[in-house]
């Protein structure tokens, strides 16, 4: 796994920050920001480092949830509908951190982390978040199994672990966003 | 036509699915697919150790010889790592800077030849590991290195990009040469927490499969001690960790001679307690370190400092640690021969009893081929490695 396969996040991330600055003044603004995002990804910070080397020392490496994080908001940006199962696929990985991250900083009696290298418990888990996507027609969640199989097929990750994967932490801080911002929408729905 | 007809069967249910369903349906089958290719369903953990160093234990009147690896120097010298080369020959590398975790600090090596230690040689800085990496590094911390069957050695090293040692991570890194030059550097990915605090201090111990089992610990926020395993291709694939409840780091592993209570597979970890319950602290697995009893508290008490230790025969078992509950002012080895129930002070490697005592720390223990063990450890206010070495016989003659 090179690092120049795994800078793909950072940009990708720059790219998206841009676009969201900028959506206010239509797709050329969006295309515009991200234009520009990625062009701050290669502003040097000292002799060695670069913002993107730089984001991608401290963040890491992209996993599934981010790319379908970016799919997700390119196509918001650049005037598509909301797509189905938005909402659905950020509570479920609002939901894996919540389960995973406090035990991997050590606060829980399992170690939820070691179930991403064997075991049943993971693969089970995504066999039911499948069928219940089937049954949902959740567009989200089917783009999410898709960046899954590339992430694990090619290696996007240099993680064996099939938690690092799924989830990330920048992911999970933009999904509880969206949740958030999903949960207060339909709480205060919009009158004619 | 039976086939045909099977296969139209099982496939009229999709067809009757929404273009959504069909697709969310293949891409879900594509990602369990991937899954299920990427983790086995059952633990593979080995069921043994990897075949121990060929021994030729030379039978010697008692033999206890110390020696300076590097220093005196300013600044901050510290957790020397150690292997043998084989042929009385030995090879230790260490991390040293202006200040700890400061930017710059680099680790250093040095050979032990025809009784003496070779000047210490730059062997990684953070420039090289950032060039490797493709990624910002701030700082490099504690070494830990194997030598394998065919002479290659083995390095795993801790770096931090950001922040502290709780903003660690581990590294990899293999010599072909006896530590002349040092292959290109890959990144260790062990936690979903942005690959967050992770740092090793104790010798790898090689699984019967060619795995390594490298004791680490996690200390972002709780401290816990771990066993990471690692294939040969330097990739994590497994871990286990030894508690999540009681507050313990940096594990040194032992393994076993079978007898007395031992089986083919079984080994001790002692693990560096915190300041608030300062007894050293141990649990033993007899599969491999597939499993581990609980931590428990072992009579040794040590200021929130690292100990070493290794196997002197069936039951019998040596320490190194820093004794009491105030400063590392003292290193003492300790001697159990009821397989760690109960310890004895055998020799007080330093013990430095002035008002601004020097201090000491980090120990690293191991027995080469010959029958020798060697203890490094820094010294000095950690300004100093230090090299002890001594034989069973010297062991024996301490009262």
């Amino acid at each position: 796994m090179s690092a120049g396969v795994e800078i793909i996040g950072p940009f990708l991330g720059l790219a998206l920050i841009g676009a969201s600055v900028l959506t206010r003044f239509g797709r050329i603004g969006a295309l515009l920001g991200a234009g520009l995002g990625l062009a701050l990804g290669f502003i040097p910070l000292n002799a060695t480092d670069t913002l993107a080397s730089m984001l991608l020392a401290v963040l890491g490496p992209a996993s599934a949830s981010f790319y379908t994080l970016c799919v997700l908001a390119a196509l918001r940006f650049t005037g598509f509908a909301d797509v189905r199962g938005t909402a659905l696929f950020a509570g479920i990985v609002v939901a894996f951190a919540a389960g995973l991250y406090p035990s991997a900083m050590g606060f829980a009696g399992a170690d939820v982390y070691a179930h991403g290298f064997s075991g049943i418990l993971l693969p089970a888990l995504m066999v039911g978040i499948v069928a219940l996507a089937v049954l949902l027609q959740a567009t989200a969640l089917a783009i999410w199994f898709g960046f899954t199989a590339l992430v694990i097929g090619f290696r996007l990750h240099p993680s064996l672990n099939t938690w690092d994967a799924l989830i990330d932490v920048p992911s999970v801080v933009i999904a509880l966003g969206v949740l958030i911002a999903s949960l207060v929408a339909r709480l205060t729905p919009k009158r004619s | 036509m039976a086939a045909a007809g099977l296969v139209a069967r099982l496939t009229t249910p999709l067809q009757r699915l929404s273009g959504v369903r069909r697709f969310t349906l293949a891409t879900g089958v594509l990602a369990l697919v991937a899954i299920l290719a990427n983790q086995p369903l059952v633990d593979r953990w080995p069921a043994t150790f990897g075949p121990p160093e060929a021994a030729s234990v030379v039978s010697s009147p008692g033999r206890f010889e110390e020696r300076i690896v590097d220093g005196p120097r300013g600044g901050h010298t510290h957790a020397p790592a150690a292997v043998s080369l084989g042929g009385g020959r030995l090879f230790v590398v260490w991390w040293s800077g202006r200040v700890e975790a400061g930017p710059g600090v680099s680790l250093y090596a040095s050979t032990f030849e025809n009784g003496a230690w070779s000047p210490r040689r730059l062997i990684i800085d953070p420039r090289r590991v950032a060039a490797d990496l493709g990624r910002s590094i701030k700082t490099i911390g504690n070494p830990s290195l194997v030598r394998h069957g065919d002479g290659r050695i083995e390095m795993i090293f801790v770096t931090v990009s950001l922040g502290g040692w709780s903003g660690a991570a581990l590294n990899r890194t293999v010599s072909t040469d006896e530590g002349q030059s040092w292959s290109r550097i890959t990144r260790l990915w062990t936690s979903p927490v942005l690959n967050l605090s992770t740092l090793a201090k104790s010798p790898p111990i090689p699984l019967g499969d060619g795995t390594l089992m490298l004791p680490t610990y996690h200390e972002l926020v709780a401290l816990r001690s771990e066993m990471t395993r690692i294939d040969a291709q330097g990739r994590v694939i497994d871990r286990r960790r030894l508690s999540n409840t009681v507050a313990a780091l940096q594990p040194d592993v032992t393994i076993l001679s079978p007898g007395a209570g031992a089986g083919p597979s079984s080994a001790v970890a002692f693990h560096r307690p915190t300041a608030r319950t300062p007894n050293v602290l141990v649990n033993r697995t007899d599969d491999a370190g597939r499993t581990w009893t609980p931590l428990a508290a072992t009579s040794l008490v040590t200021p929130d400092s690292a100990v070493a230790s290794v196997e002197l025969g069936p039951d019998d078992l040596l320490i190194a640690y820093n004794p009491g509950s105030g400063l590392r002012n003292a290193l003492v080895l300790a001697r159990s021969r009821d397989g760690g129930q109960t310890w004895r002070d055998i020799h007080r490697v330093v013990d430095d009893q002035t008002p601004d005592p020097r201090l000491v720390a980090y120990p690293w223990m191991f027995r080469s081929g010959d029958g020798l063990i060697h203890l490094f450890y820094a010294a000095d206010s950690y300004a100093t490695i230090r090299h002890v070495m001594f034989d069973q016989a010297w062991i024996e003659a301490r009262p």
